[in-house]
């Protein structure tokens, strides 16, 4: 009897999970997928989803982000899981080609398999584009796509995120959210020469961030970073844009946080404020304060 | 009568005084254009502190700060001025004036959405001012993205 039953359960769970699942993952994936910014940097302005030609001004010259739209042609309709994963993963492309860290795929290493394959699923449940991508304006010597390797053995460490036992889950979602997705630390942690991050200064600001322009320190060192926010007013911030003073951000920063953090729940964008506020205050002084 | 024409000649004086001044000194007009700009972040500042629960909730405070946001607001173009140029420290890109319709629509934005600001507050709904408050920020931040350049 009792067995009866539980194979009766076993049953509902089967029949009720089985259609809902995949629609579980694109419903995942698409907020994942957000948390992660892929729009911004793979969508022209003005351009069709996911169909590539956003300029990405770096030192080493000019990128634009491809076409990752499903069309088999000219987007990435032909990768499987595995490639698509091991592209976040490993920065390599569908041929094995070396890829470029404009991709950042140095925090992407940190999203889990599951997680990279509903961001999958999710981009295949969108229209297709079949603009081919703009080549990438990169001038000698950064154009040999082999030399990453070397740039990847002194700079690139890949791996899963982690989460570390000792910590409550709220920060543990804030790390996966800021290191994995929403990856923060690529404007926002200064570079060495070689435009490898600087792990030890992670968030303190750069003056040559995205688009070379300066990205602020955001440690919480009281003078030099936000030490004299609270969590509630980064929270706050990452949803409206509006800072402590009421004055409003502008900028690429504005763009992430209508592309991303004001489009996550309010327990997600607390967690990243913990995570954030918890860090070693670094001093570091950016542009003008 | 009398007293009220000596009041409005005055007025005029005062007026066309500012006015003169103004044309005068662009270093001014940079810093009356910040100060319009200072008076909309130190009330929207105001406002949020509540909404955040960082101060108890007072629908008379939020009334007065929205209020104050919806007349700074009407001043936001005007400061802008083709002969306020750029002399001094200032964060406001020369594309302004270059392209002076698409920022006077950036500041009509904000004027429809710091008008309903104003209507909302005096209902005393709190959140229904939060929301407001959002589609205020989106017309800043809209703005800035494009005309100012933050030198920090
Ligand atoms: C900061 C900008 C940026 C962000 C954010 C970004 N990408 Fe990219 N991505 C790029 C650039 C630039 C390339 C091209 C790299 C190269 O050519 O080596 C790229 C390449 C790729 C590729 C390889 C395409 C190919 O044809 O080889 C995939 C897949 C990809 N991105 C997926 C994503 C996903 C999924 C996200 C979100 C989780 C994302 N990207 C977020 C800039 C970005
Ligand atoms: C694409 C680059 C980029 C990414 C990604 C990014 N930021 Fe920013 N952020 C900036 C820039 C640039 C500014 C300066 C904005 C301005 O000038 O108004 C900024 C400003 C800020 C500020 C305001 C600091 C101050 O002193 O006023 C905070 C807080 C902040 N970012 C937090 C974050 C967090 C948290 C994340 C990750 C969820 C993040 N940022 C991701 C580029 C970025
Ligand atoms: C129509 C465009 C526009 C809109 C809308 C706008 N701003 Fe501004 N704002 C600017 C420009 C341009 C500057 C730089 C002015 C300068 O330095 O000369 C600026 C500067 C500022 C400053 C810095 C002032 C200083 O010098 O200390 C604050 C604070 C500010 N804005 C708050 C706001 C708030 C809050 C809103 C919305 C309620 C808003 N702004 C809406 C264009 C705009």
């Amino acid at each position: 009897m009792t067995r009866f039953a539980f194979l009766l359960i076993f049953v509902a769970l089967g029949l009720a999970a089985a259609p809902v699942r995949a629609d579980d993952q694109v419903a995942r994936g698409e907020y994942l997928f957000r948390a992660g910014g892929c729009l911004g940097c793979h969508t022209a302005p003005g351009g069709a989803a996911l169909a590539g030609g956003r300029a990405l001004v770096t030192p080493m010259g000019t990128f634009y982000g491809p076409n990752i739209t499903s069309d088999p042609e000219h987007g990435i309709g032909r990768w499987t899981d595995e490639e698509f994963v091991r592209a976040l993963h490993r920065g390599v492309g569908r041929g094995g080609e070396q890829l470029y860290p404009v991709f950042p795929y140095p925090s992407f290493t940190k999203i889990t398999d599951a997680d990279a394959k509903a961001i999958k699923a999710y981009i295949f449940t969108l229209p297709p584009s079949s603009q081919p991508s703009k080549p990438h304006d990169v001038p000698f010597p950064f154009n040999i796509r082999l030399l990453l390797i070397g740039w990847k053995w002194l700079n690139f460490s890949p791996g899963v995120f982690k989460p570390d036992e000792a910590k409550t889950p709220e920060w543990n979602r804030g790390a996966y959210l800021v290191e994995a997705l929403a990856h923060c630390g690529e404007c926002h942690t200064p570079r060495n020469l070689m435009g490898g991050i600087e792990r030890s200064r992670a968030l303190s600001g750069t003056a040559k961030g995205p688009d070379m322009k300066p990205a602020p320190n955001i440690t919480p060192d009281p003078e030099t970073g936000i030490g004299k926010w609270n969590q509630n007013d980064l929270a706050y911030f990452l949803e409206s844009g509006i800072d402590p003073d009421g004055d409003v951000t502008g900028s690429v920063m504005d763009e992430v946080i209508q592309n991303t953090t004001s489009k996550l729940t309010s327990d997600d964008r607390r967690a990243i404020a913990a995570y954030v506020l918890s860090l070693p205050p670094v001093v570091h002084k950016v542009g003008r304060k | 009568m009398k007293v009220s024409y000596v009041t409005a000649a005055l007025a005029a004086i005062a007026v066309g005084g500012v006015v003169w001044v103004a044309q005068a000194a662009p270093a001014d007009d940079v810093k009356a254009r910040q100060a319009v700009m200072k008076e909309l972040g130190s009330n929207v500042g105001a406002i949020t502190k509540m909404l955040k629960g960082e101060a108890p909730y007072d629908a008379a405070v939020a009334q007065k700060s929205a209020d104050a946001i919806a007349a700074a607001a009407k001043k936001a173009p005007d400061a802008f001025k083709p002969n306020t140029g750029d002399a001094g420290p200032t964060e406001a890109k020369a594309t302004i004036w270059s392209n002076w319709q698409g920022f006077a629509e950036k500041a009509a934005a904000l004027d429809t959405e710091a008008s309903k600001l104003a209507d909302v507050a005096k209902k005393g709904d709190q959140a229904a001012l939060a929301e407001q408050m959002k589609a205020l920020g989106g017309t800043c931040g809209a703005c800035h993205r494009e005309f100012r350049e933050k030198k920090s």
